[in-house]
């Protein structure tokens, strides 16, 4: 039931998002060079620029930049959906656990998730991918248990909202037992701010992963990742523009266009109900 | 003869394509009050945002004359507009809670009002503002001034926008539903304070509303409107006794009351028209109990008789209905 | 008052406080009525009246402080949650805001389908039918059932509100405000309509308003709150025409005529 509020930025974003993806799915068969995507060397071909063969350059390795970004998208795109996905399996029960039990389990609730927001948005993640061992499985974890607090809070909030309207009434009146209300109506109807938020933090969620992974603690070598390319480039970069440039240039890209979605996804949900 | 303080001279305001308001014309005398009665969708709000030319966006005044005190509103600049309202012009809401700031306290807010027009140090100002809390009737002034908005009722709220707007003395203040969001008690009590305060300070007053009893209790004179256009104008005992519009008659009998409860209540049939719709013809057509085929291809002008003004063809059969 | 008949709904010395940050507020102070099978009980009062605590009560979706509600002779205030269901089969509700009754997510004629849903009624052949027939004698056109609440007006969708609280054929319908956020016309057609449904379903109507124009209009009984008390209660024309109490005729006198 969307009203017709599609803008013309939502299907750009989503579109370039839905070929980044089927792109790093294929990404094997579209490059010339798929070999490039592991531990090779090609000692003559290191540190070219931009050409008609190589369009996005060759690292100080001597492989296809433009191969390595396809297959980073891989990684990119899993680290956010595996980040968020997580939270959100975590977040979600736990608000709907304070916002339709509510007293004390609510309070309790509420109290955990503060004490996680109340660190500084990178030094959990940080500190927690520290802990459990720096590996891109791990820096999924430690950032999406830093951020399922956020979902928890917002669907809470919705649902102490929706919980009160007179349709939810109506139905109990009826006879609708608490099962049949949050499944087919509290639920539904607060969902939208937290599908707007989780979209949104898919962006953020490449930039946390690929930070870690640039700081050290995420992705390792020989993976390749965007924030790891750009660690990489670190002692070349300032001679050789591209070898930073175009993982930047997509980690970017990518990271606008989910917020596109997300910003566009929140005109489709609008209900419009609230004044 | 006064001279009129406020003409509407065949005000026509639009969005894009769809009329908002029609051709409206009336005039507010000083120390007069007028009534804007409508459903709604009928554009009575429409017409009080048109005076002040605080249009929505999209929306522009496409033809008709807004004279205040003799000059065409329309032809003043932004900076003229801006000083004139609130100063000249005063305009108070349904919602007393929604027209405040909830951070900052009365006094605060009543003195930007103030200081936004009168050139008076804190001492005038202060005077200024207990003066008029007083004229509403709310006792405890220093206490009123001191507070914020949530500390106080709908009511005191109400009576709180009232100063406000009253306190730059402006020779007309226009009350939009200034009653619908409170009480019945209070209510009532609010409409007898407009009445002492517009005895009091001679100033015209506009009140818009559906509700008939309170615009028939304040007004001397009605302007009935209808999808966007007048369907009456007349004084308020020939609105409310020899209504000749089949509008304006049905509206007022299809209120319940207390005096004479009835067996059944007389109903409108459908529904009233969306912006816009219908396009040719009378607006009431579709629903009106004397309609002919006339009244589907044109619409009737606003007919001058003895008594007032209407917009319908068979005005004249209806006097005598 | 008919002694013969036995009341369909009967308070006694209902009393409910909440606590907030000024401390306990007493929303009812001991508040008793009946409401006989057909005939309807018009609660006047404005808001902080304690209309809405009352009518909570009343529909047994809170338990009272202190006080009993009865529904045919049964007791159901704190009563186990399946005699509470049985108990809801029974009474419909309608309420102020028709925008804000229906899930912006279903369709009209799901929302009224789901009090059958609930219930397990028929197939769903049969409560197609039943939505239909139902929707019809609230005057609202087949063709309205398959849009969205945002699609309609109010009059539309108060009229659908009033389908789906008789649509399990109710004994009972509680109506908080049922036309106050309406257009007078369109509130004379509701009002209407209401009438004509008692008669027809035989119905007893529990009727919330500060209008006491509408109320002079429907109801058979009237009571007056104030502040959680009852002012005033006896037959309408009594209360209309002779009110005792002061807060009673300052009421009528707000009714502007």
């Amino acid at each position: 039931m969307f009203r017709n509020r599609y803008t013309k930025t939502f299907y750009l974003s989503s579109g370039y998002l839905l070929l980044l993806a089927l792109l790093a799915l294929l990404a094997g068969g579209l490059t010339p060079y798929p070999q490039d995507a592991g531990n090779v060397m090609h000692f003559t071909e290191r540190l070219l620029p931009p050409s008609l063969s190589h369009p996005f350059g060759t690292d100080s390795l001597g492989r296809d930049i433009l191969t390595l970004v396809l297959f980073g998208a891989r990684l990119s795109l899993m680290a956010a959906l595996g980040v968020v996905g997580l939270a959100l399996v975590i977040g979600i029960p736990l608000g709907l656990l304070a916002g339709l039990k509510g007293r004390w389990l609510d309070d309790l609730i509420m109290r955990v998730c503060d004490v996680f927001l109340a660190f500084p948005p990178l030094l959990l993640p940080v500190i927690l991918a520290a802990a459990l061992g720096p590996n891109l499985k791990n820096a999924i974890i430690a950032v999406a248990v830093s951020w399922f607090p956020w979902y928890t809070r917002i669907l809470r909030a919705q649902i102490l909202t929706v919980r009160h309207l007179p349709y939810i009434t109506a139905a109990r009146s009826a006879g609708a037992s608490d099962i049949w209300l949050m499944w087919r109506h509290i639920l539904p109807n607060s969902m939208a701010p937290v599908l707007v938020q989780a979209t949104l933090d898919m962006g953020y969620a490449i930039l946390a992963v690929a930070g870690l992974s640039f700081i050290g603690f995420g992705a390792r070598p020989p993976a390749i990742e965007w924030g790891l390319m750009i660690t990489a480039s670190r002692a070349t970069f300032l001679d050789f523009w591209w070898t930073a440039f175009f993982p930047g240039l997509a980690l970017f890209i990518t990271v606008f266009a989910f917020n596109l979605s997300g910003e566009g996804l929140k005109k489709i949900l609008a209900t419009g109900d609230e004044s | 003869m006064s001279e009129a303080l406020l003409t509407l001279e065949e005000l026509t305001v639009k969005a894009g394509n769809l009329t908002l308001l029609d051709k409206i014309t009336f005039s507010v005398k000083r120390g007069e009050t007028i009534g804007i009665v409508g459903e709604s969708g009928s554009g009575k709000s429409m017409t009080a945002w048109s005076i002040l030319r605080l249009l929505p966006k999209g929306v522009k005044a496409a033809g008709g004359k807004v004279c205040f005190k003799g000059t065409d509103l329309y032809s003043r600049s932004t900076e003229e507009m801006r000083a004139l309202r609130g100063r000249r012009i005063a305009m108070i809401l349904q919602d007393p809670h929604a027209a405040l700031n909830p951070i900052r306290t009365i006094a605060a807010q009543m003195d930007d009002v103030i200081r936004a027009h009168f050139r008076e140090d804190k001492q005038a100002r202060r005077a200024r503002m207990r003066r008029f809390l007083t004229m509403v009737e709310l006792a405890e002034s220093e206490r009123v001034l001191s507070s914020y908005p949530f500390q106080l009722s709908g009511g005191m709220l109400q009576r709180v926008l009232i100063a406000m707007a009253l306190c730059l003395e402006p020779d007309m203040l226009i009350a939009d539903e200034p009653t619908t969001a409170l009480d019945a008690l209070i209510r009532l009590q609010i409409v007898e304070l407009l009445q002492k305060v517009q005895r009091e300070s001679g100033m015209a007053l506009m009140v818009i509303s559906h509700d008939f009893g309170v615009v028939s209790k304040l007004a001397g004179h009605i302007v009935v409107m209808y999808g966007g256009r007048m369907a009456e104008y007349a004084a308020t005992g020939e609105i409310l006794e020899h209504s000749r519009h089949p509008y304006t008659r049905a509206l007022l009998k299809s209120r319940p009351s207390v005096k004479h409860v009835a067996e059944r209540l007389y109903t409108i049939p459908g529904t009233p028209p969306k912006a816009g719709e219908p396009e040719k013809g009378c607006k009431f057509e579709p629903r009106c109990p004397f309609r002919a085929g006339r009244c589907r291809r044109e619409a009737p002008p606003l007919y001058e008789h003895g008594r007032g003004r209407v917009a319908c063809f068979f005005h004249e059969d209806l006097k005598n209905v | 008052m008919s002694d013969q008949k036995e009341a369909l709904l009967r308070a006694v010395a209902l009393s409910q406080s909440y606590s907030s940050k000024h401390g306990r507020i007493r929303a009812l102070n001991s508040v008793s009525l009946e409401l006989y099978p057909g005939e309807t009980l018009g609660i006047a009062g404005e808001s902080g009246s304690g209309k809405s605590t009352l009518l909570r009560l009343l529909s047994a979706l809170e338990p009272p402080h202190e006080g009993e509600v009865r529904f045919e002779g049964k007791i159901i205030s704190g009563a186990p949650v399946n005699e509470r269901r049985a108990y809801y089969k029974r009474i419909g509700i309608v309420f102020q805001q028709p925008r804000l009754s229906f899930d912006p997510r279903w369709t009209l004629f799901r929302s009224l389908e789901e009090p059958l849903q609930i219930n397990r009624f028929g197939s769903p052949g049969e409560r197609r039918a039943l939505v239909l027939e139902t929707a019809e004698k609230t005057g609202l056109d087949e063709e309205l059932l398959n849009r969205y609440p945002s699609q309609l007006s109010g009059g539309q969708l108060q009229r659908a509100a009033i389908a789906r609280a008789i649509i399990l054929k109710p004994r009972l319908v509680f109506l908080d405000e049922p036309t106050a956020a309406l257009d007078v016309s369109i509130q004379a057609q509701i009002l209407n309509l209401l009438k004509d449904l008692q008669k027809l379903e035989g119905l007893a109507y529990l009727f919330v308003s500060h209008d006491i124009s509408v109320l002079a209009y429907l109801a058979t009984r009237i009571m007056v709150l104030k502040n959680g008390t009852v002012m005033e209660s006896g037959p309408a024309k009594m209360i209309l025409n002779e009110a005792g109490n002061a807060y009673t005729r300052t009421l009528l006198a707000s009714a502007m005529e």
